[in-house]
């Protein structure tokens, strides 16, 4: 699923985002952007492009500023300083209302007296399209979110998913060069957000529309598969690829981030162009300068060595084997979730792929693949090189 | 059906609370006689004199006519002027804005007998004394407070996201604010108009000093009304059931609403 396929690693911070759009496409771009949070304090200042007909996540906890971010780039908060171009025209000082953009929130916003045909057909409305053509439309779109057997309902007579449906019908109608969605399933449970998050990805895709998805859930990035924004506390800490920061992030925080399970941090130190790690008593040569360094191992790289010579066969540069003990065990689906420690690491984490019953109190012997440890400095940035 | 021992308060309740409002009806159809000369329980000759003279003499009715004009004209100023004033301070961060809305308040809780040497003066040198623009404007000062703060209440139920939805939709602002913001709370709106009725209708003070004859509200005839044959107290009965009846009506229509209303939309 999330396995690293093999491809050349890239340094995503001198990337430029491809463009192969003409002149008037170019995305949204942000200058020196300066953004104040819902406390007044101002986030760390902004320049970004957003290519166009990108699909871009913004990952983030709670409070990381991701609405923030985005109510600045859609025109509903005016930055404090800098300028924000749409294709290249400088809108800083646009009204909402007349930039080309829909929004779809967390808290299913329609309008409670409006029918849900009503509701759907309102931006057209407000554009004084011709009743047929508007009516063409709405149903269109309706059916692409099986809305079409609500339309004379109002909203609040429908389940959240539906509801929500009817927002994103609203955002979609207008065919909007810029949609920003805030996190849009947080509201809903589990089965409906993996259904809608399906539909979104799929009729967004066909929009050709600049998309803006604010979410807490590492694993939307990767499902939606194009560009992430990971923020934390009111920065940026990396933006590219999905997939090419998945397997080459930045920095720890960037990396803790985007992945679910959490990602086990190992303290290591170098003395004499020697690591030693407190996982085994291992000591392996490296290029790195004598101090201490952390090592981001992915639970599902923790290999259960089950019969010594046959996993290992699999890893490229096995580490020297260890025994961890189990002190809780979760299955997640087909996978089991085993909860680990040893005298320097209260949890260590390792993810194994089918339902195990695991004694709590049992002792497992793990090994783990060198190519797959990322290595970060003591202020968390990444060194990419570190094997010697 | 058995008989409830609980229901002898209820009973009791109900008989102290409706007693007056029966016996004026009760008076209302009696002829004078009766009402002074012994005790009934209904009326012995009913009659209907009392509400015909009510229905005919210019002198009554027109009372009926000034109030409802005041009161209506009071109830749209008031309205009008504190839909846009509390989608400001429900919407809207400005410096200031929690003292204002106090201040505001506070006029509400002066006592109107304050405002009526001023108004009296003020009012005649402008020339709109014993008009019922008069009464209206000056029952705006209690009214508006009110409103205001009524509707806040019911504004800060909408989520703001419904306003940015619509902006975003395209909707130009006062399209917003009529075709989408107003439905949302209109039962505010027909509490505060309500509000805003009641204590226009029932006060007295102001607008029998701020009227003499052309702008009289029925308050004032009812108070004045000893004639030379002394006291005509069906008359006066009538015209109190008559009194009574717009309130029935508009609380009829807000009943719904009234408990948000009095919690100032914050159920």
């Amino acid at each position: 699923m999330k396995n690293n396929s093999p491809g050349s690693p890239v340094d995503i911070k001198t990337t430029k985002p491809a463009t192969n759009a003409s002149k008037t496409d170019k995305g949204l771009s942000l200058t020196e952007v300066g953004i104040k949070n819902s406390a007044g304090r101002e986030m760390t200042k902004l320049s970004l492009t957003f290519p166009p007909r990108s699909f871009n996540v913004i990952l983030g906890r709670s409070n990381a500023g991701k609405t923030n971010l985005m109510r600045v780039l859609a025109g509903l908060d005016k930055p404090s300083s800098g300028r924000i171009q749409y294709d290249g025209i400088d809108v800083t000082s646009q009204s909402v209302r007349s930039r080309d953009i829909a929004m779809v929130y967390q808290e299913f916003i329609n309008y409670p007296t409006l029918t849900v045909y009503e509701n759907i057909a309102s931006p057209l409305r407000v554009k004084k399209l011709s009743k047929q053509e508007i009516k063409t439309r709405v149903e269109h779109v309706a059916n692409l979110l099986r809305l079409d057997k609500f339309l004379d309902r109002k909203p609040k007579e429908l389940s959240g998913g539906q509801q929500q449906r009817v927002s994103i019908a609203r955002a979609l109608i207008k065919e909007a060069k810029y949609i920003f969605l805030n996190e849009p399933l947080a509201n809903l449970d589990y089965k409906l957000r993996e259904e809608l998050r399906i539909e979104i990805k799929d009729l967004l895709r066909k929009q050709g529309a600049t998309v803006f998805y604010a979410t807490t859930d590492p694993i939307e990035p990767l499902f939606f598969d194009d560009y992430i924004l990971l923020m934390k506390k009111g920065t940026i800490l990396q933006y590219g690829k999905a997939r090419e920061i998945y397997k080459n992030p930045a920095n720890l925080d960037g990396m803790l981030l985007y992945h679910d399970p959490p990602v086990n941090v190992i303290t290591a130190t170098v003395k004499a162009k020697r690591l030693s790690h407190t996982l085994s008593a291992e000591k392996i040569k490296t290029t790195l300068s004598d101090g201490t360094y952390k090592l981001a191992i992915r639970a599902q790289h923790m290999t259960v060595i089950a019969s010594r010579s046959k996993s290992i066969k699999l890893i490229v540069t096995p580490s020297k084997p260890f025994s961890l003990k189990v002190t809780l065990s979760e299955v997640r689906g087909s996978q089991t979730l085993i909860h680990l420690e040893n005298k320097t690491n209260p949890t260590v984490l390792s993810l194994v792929t089918g339902v195990h019953l695991v004694n709590i109190g049992a002792t497992i012997d793990f090994c783990f693949d060198w190519d797959k440890v990322c290595c970060f400095d003591e202020t968390g940035q990444r060194i990419s090189q570190f094997l010697a | 059906m058995k008989f409830k021992k609980r229901y002898i308060l209820l009973i009791l309740y109900l008989l102290f609370l409706l007693m007056p409002i029966y016996w004026l009806m009760n008076m209302s159809f009696k002829t004078n006689e009766e009402i002074l000369g012994q005790f009934s329980l209904f009326p012995e000759t009913f009659v209907w004199d009392n509400y015909i003279t009510i229905f005919t003499d210019a002198s009554w009715y027109s009372g009926y006519i000034n109030s409802l004009i005041y009161v209506v004209l009071n109830t749209i100023i008031s309205l009008s002027v504190a839909l846009p004033a509390a989608y400001a301070f429900s919407r809207y961060e400005f410096l200031g804005g929690n003292h204002l809305f106090f201040w505001l308040l506070s006029n509400r809780m002066a006592p109107p007998a304050v405002f009526l040497l001023p108004f009296l003066n003020f009012y005649s040198s402008i020339g709109i004394f014993d008009t019922h623009l008069a009464v209206a404007l000056a029952h705006t000062l209690f009214n508006v407070p009110l409103s205001v703060w009524i509707l806040e209440g019911f504004m800060s139920g909408i989520p703001k996201e419904i306003d940015e939805s619509a902006s975003i939709d395209g909707y130009s602002f006062p399209k917003f604010f009529v075709k989408l913001f107003l439905p949302l709370i209109a039962p505010g709106i027909g509490v505060t108009a309500f509000f805003c009725f009641m204590f226009s209708w029932v006060e007295l003070l102001l607008a029998r000093t701020l009227t003499t004859v052309n702008a009289k509200p029925i308050s004032a005839v009812m108070t004045r009304t000893v004639s030379a044959a002394g006291m005509d107290w069906g008359l006066l009965a009538a015209a109190g059931v008559l009194t009574i009846v717009p309130g029935i009506l508009v609380i009829w229509f807000v009943r719904n609403y009234i408990a948000k209303g009095f919690s100032l939309g914050r159920v």
